[in-house]
C-alpha cells in the first residue's frame, strides 16, 4: 500500500510539472499574441492535433514496451495516398478508406513480423520502412496530390458537432478507450512487463512475440486512421503528408513522462504532452515563426524531456 | 576457397560483384571507365561520413544527425566564402563547426547519458533548422574559383577529394586496428560491462567518436559544397544519415555494436553507389531510388540478424 502511495505521489508530482508547463505556454502566448486566447483558435488547435494525437496512443504503448516506431509518418502518407489512388480508380469512398486502413495495417504487420517474430532492432527496421514507404508513396502516385473527394467524406475532418470538431471528439474517445485498456486489462500488464523485464515475461509463459506484434499492428492502424483524418481535413492526399510527424509524436510522448527505456509511462501524461506540443506549435504559428525554427524548438524540448529527471520520474 | 569465404566481408564482396555484373548485362553504358569514375566521384562525401558512422555503430549507437550537420557546415562555409574569407580558412572554419556539432551530440550522449537515437533525432531537426535559418532560405552559390579545388581539383594527377578520402580511410583503418583508442571502441561495443571492468571509460570513447564523426562530416561537407557548387540548406544531405547507416550495416557492421570494419563499410558505400547509379542508368523511375534505399536498410538488418543467429548457434541455448 505504501509503495502504491509513494508511486502515486511521484506520478502526480510529474503530472503537476507538465501541467505547469502547459499553463506557462498558454499564459505566455496569450500575452504575446492577441489571437491566441479565443474559442475559435482553441477549436482550431483541437482540430489540428488529431493526427499527432492518434499516433501518440500506440507510440506510448510501444515506448513503454521498450521499442520505438519511426515509420509512422511514412505509414500515414502511404495509407493516405493508397486511399486516394483507390478512390481515383472509381472505388466507393468508404471502401477506399477501408483500403487505406488495410494498407496501414499491412505496414504495421511487416514491422511487427520483422521486429517481434525475428527479434530485429526496432529502430533500424522502422527507419528502413520510413525510407522505403516514403519512396513507394512517390512511386505509386509520382508525387501528384489527389483531391476531389465527395462532401460526405469531409465530415470526418471538418465537421463541428456542438461547436467541437468531430475528429477531436473521436480522438478523446480513443484516448479514453486506450487509457482503459492500459489500466484495466491483462494486455497492459504484459506491455509494462515487457518494458521492465522481457525475459521474465517470456518465462511466465506469455507470448512476447504476440504482444509486440499487436503493438506494431496497432501503430500501423492508428497511423492509417490519422492519414484518413488528415486527408479529410486538408481535402487532399499528398506524398509529403506526415513528414517529420514522428518528432511531434515522440516529443509529446516523452514530455508526457513515458520513460525512454520503457516500463513506465501513461496515456494521461501523453495527452498533456500532446496539448503542450500543439499549443506550442499553434502559438509559434500565430507569432509567425517558421516551421523549421519550430522544429529546432521541438528538438530542444525533446532533449530536455529525455534528459530531465523530473519528467522521467527518477 | 573456404578461407576466402570466411573473411568477414565475404558476403558484401559477393553482393557487390553480383550487382556489378547484373547492371553490366542490363545496360551497356554501365561498364565504362568513365561511369566507374563517376560512381567513385559522386560518393566521396558518403565514403568519408561512413567512416564516422562505422565507429558510432561499433559503439552500438547510431547517428541520425549527420545529414543535418552536413547542411549546417556546408551552409556556413558558403556564408564565410560570401564574406570574402580565404577558401582554405573558410574550409577550416567549416570543419570546426562540424566538430562543434559533434561535441553537442557527444555531450548529450556521453555526459548526460541520453540514448543516442533520441539525441541525434533531436539534433537532426535542430541542426537542419539552424542551417536553414542562417542561410535565410536561399541557395548558396557563386563560390570563388579557389574553393573549387576541394571538390574538383587535381593533385599529382589524382582527384584531390579522392586523395583525401583514401588518406582518411587509411588513417582510420590504422586507428581502429592498431591503436589503443581504436581497440577500446571495439571493446565497449562488444561487451560494455567487461570493458568497464577492464577500466575503459565508455563516456570518453563515446565523446571522442562523436567529435571525430563531426570532424569527418565537416570535411565531407566542404568537398560536397565544392563539388556540387551550390548548397540548399533545407535539402542538402537529406537522406544521407539513412544511406550511410545502410552502408555500414550492409558492409558487415552489427547494429548491436562491436562488429564491423572500415573496409567493409567502404564496400557497403560502393554497393549502394553502384545500385543507385545502375538504377538511373537502366532508366528506372528516379522515385524507385528512395524506395530501394529503404529496402536495402531492411535487407541489411535481415542479413545482420541471420549472421548473428549463425554465429550464436551452438554457443548458447536458443532463448525462445
Amino acid at each position: 500500500m505504501s509503495a502504491w502511495l509513494s508511486g502515486f505521489s511521484l506520478k502526480s508530482n510529474k503530472l503537476l510539472v507538465q501541467l505547469v508547463l502547459l499553463l506557462f505556454i498558454l499564459v505566455l502566448f496569450s500575452i504575446l499574441s492577441p489571437y491566441f486566447l479565443s474559442v475559435a483558435n482553441f477549436m482550431n488547435v483541437l482540430n489540428q492535433m488529431v493526427e499527432v494525437g492518434l499516433i501518440a496512443i500506440p507510440m506510448t504503448m510501444i515506448i513503454i514496451s521498450g521499442a520505438m516506431d519511426l515509420s509512422v509518418g511514412s505509414i500515414l502518407a502511404f495509407s493516405a495516398v493508397s486511399m486516394g489512388v483507390a478512390y481515383q480508380q472509381g472505388v466507393n469512398i468508404w471502401v477506399s478508406v477501408g483500403i487505406g486502413l488495410l494498407a496501414g495495417l499491412l505496414c504495421g504487420a511487416v514491422n511487427g513480423y520483422l521486429i517481434a517474430r525475428h527479434r530485429m532492432q526496432a529502430i533500424v527496421v522502422t527507419i528502413g520502412m520510413l525510407v522505403m514507404l516514403r519512396g513507394l508513396v512517390y512511386v505509386i502516385n509520382e508525387g501528384r496530390p489527389i483531391s476531389g473527394f465527395p462532401d460526405a467524406f469531409y465530415f470526418l475532418g471538418q465537421q463541428y458537432i456542438g461547436g467541437i470538431p468531430f475528429n477531436a471528439i473521436f480522438l478523446v474517445a480513443m484516448f479514453l478507450l486506450a487509457s482503459f485498456v492500459m489500466k484495466k486489462t491483462r494486455f497492459s500488464t504484459y506491455v509494462y512487463g515487457i518494458g521492465n523485464n522481457e525475459e521474465v515475461v517470456r518465462y511466465s509463459g506469455i507470448s512476447v512475440v504476440r504482444v509486440r506484434f499487436i503493438l506494431f499492428m496497432l501503430s500501423g492502424l492508428f497511423s492509417a486512421i490519422a492519414g484518413v483524418f488528415l486527408v479529410s481535413r486538408l481535402a487532399s492526399a499528398e506524398a509529403t503528408s506526415g513528414t517529420n510527424i514522428e518528432l511531434d509524436v515522440i516529443t509529446a510522448t516523452l514530455i508526457g513522462g513515458t520513460h525512454i527505456f520503457g516500463g513506465r509511462g501513461s496515456l494521461a501524461g501523453t495527452f498533456v504532452g500532446l496539448l503542450i506540443i500543439v499549443f506550442l506549435r499553434n502559438g509559434l504559428n500565430l507569432l509567425g515563426v517558421s516551421v523549421l525554427y519550430q522544429a529546432v524548438i521541438l528538438g530542444a524540448l525533446l532533449l530536455l524531456a529525455a534528459g530531465n529527471k523530473k519528467f522521467n520520474g527518477e | 576457397m573456404k578461407r576466402l569465404l570466411n573473411v568477414h566481408e565475404a558476403p558484401i564482396i559477393i553482393f557487390t560483384i553480383a550487382v556489378f555484373l547484373l547492371f553490366s548485362v542490363i545496360s551497356p553504358d554501365f561498364f565504362q571507365l568513365d561511369n566507374i569514375k563517376l560512381i567513385l566521384d559522386q560518393n566521396i562525401s558518403m565514403f568519408i561520413v561512413a567512416i564516422g558512422m562505422t565507429m558510432v555503430i561499433l559503439l552500438g549507437g547510431m547517428d541520425l544527425s549527420v545529414g543535418s550537420v552536413l547542411a549546417v557546415t556546408a551552409t556556413s562555409v558558403g556564408l564565410f566564402l560570401g564574406q570574402g574569407i580565404h577558401p582554405w580558412i573558410a574550409a577550416l572554419m567549416g570543419i570546426g563547426i562540424g566538430v562543434l556539432c559533434g561535441m553537442v551530440n557527444g555531450y548529450f550522449i556521453a555526459v548526460r547519458k541520453i540514448p543516442d537515437i533520441i539525441v541525434t533525432l533531436a539534433t537532426m531537426y535542430i541542426f537542419r533548422g539552424i542551417a536553414v535559418g542562417i542561410s535565410g532560405g536561399t541557395w548558396m552559390t557563386n563560390f570563388p574559383e579557389g574553393f573549387r579545388f576541394f571538390g574538383q581539383g587535381q593533385l599529382l594527377g589524382i582527384s584531390f577529394p579522392l586523395l583525401i578520402a583514401v588518406v582518411l580511410i587509411a588513417v582510420f583503418v590504422y586507428l581502429l586496428k592498431f591503436t589503443r583508442s581504436g581497440r577500446k571502441i571495439y571493446a565497449i561495443g562488444g561487451n560494455g560491462s567487461a570493458a568497464k571492468l577492464a577500466g575503459i571509460s565508455a563516456a570518453k570513447s563515446k565523446f571522442m567518436v562523436y567529435v571525430l564523426t563531426g570532424l569527418l562530416v565537416g570535411i565531407a561537407s566542404v568537398i560536397f559544397a565544392s563539388k556540387v557548387g551550390s548548397v540548399q540548406a533545407s535539402t542538402a544531405g537529406n537522406s544521407l544519415s539513412f544511406e550511410v547507416m545502410a552502408a555500414v550495416l550492409i558492409g558487415g557492421g552489427s547494429i548491436f555494436g562491436g562488429v564491423g570494419t572500415v573496409a567493409g563499410t567502404m564496400l557497403g558505400v560502393l554497393f549502394m553507389g553502384i545500385i543507385k547509379n545502375g538504377l538511373i542508368i537502366s532508366k528506372v523511375s528516379p522515385f524507385w531510388v528512395d524506395a530501394t534505399t529503404g529496402f536495402l536498410i531492411i535487407l541489411a538488418i535481415v542479413i545482420n540478424t541471420l549472421q548473428r543467429i549463425r554465429q550464436n548457434k551452438g554457443k548458447e541455448g536458443d532463448l525462445i
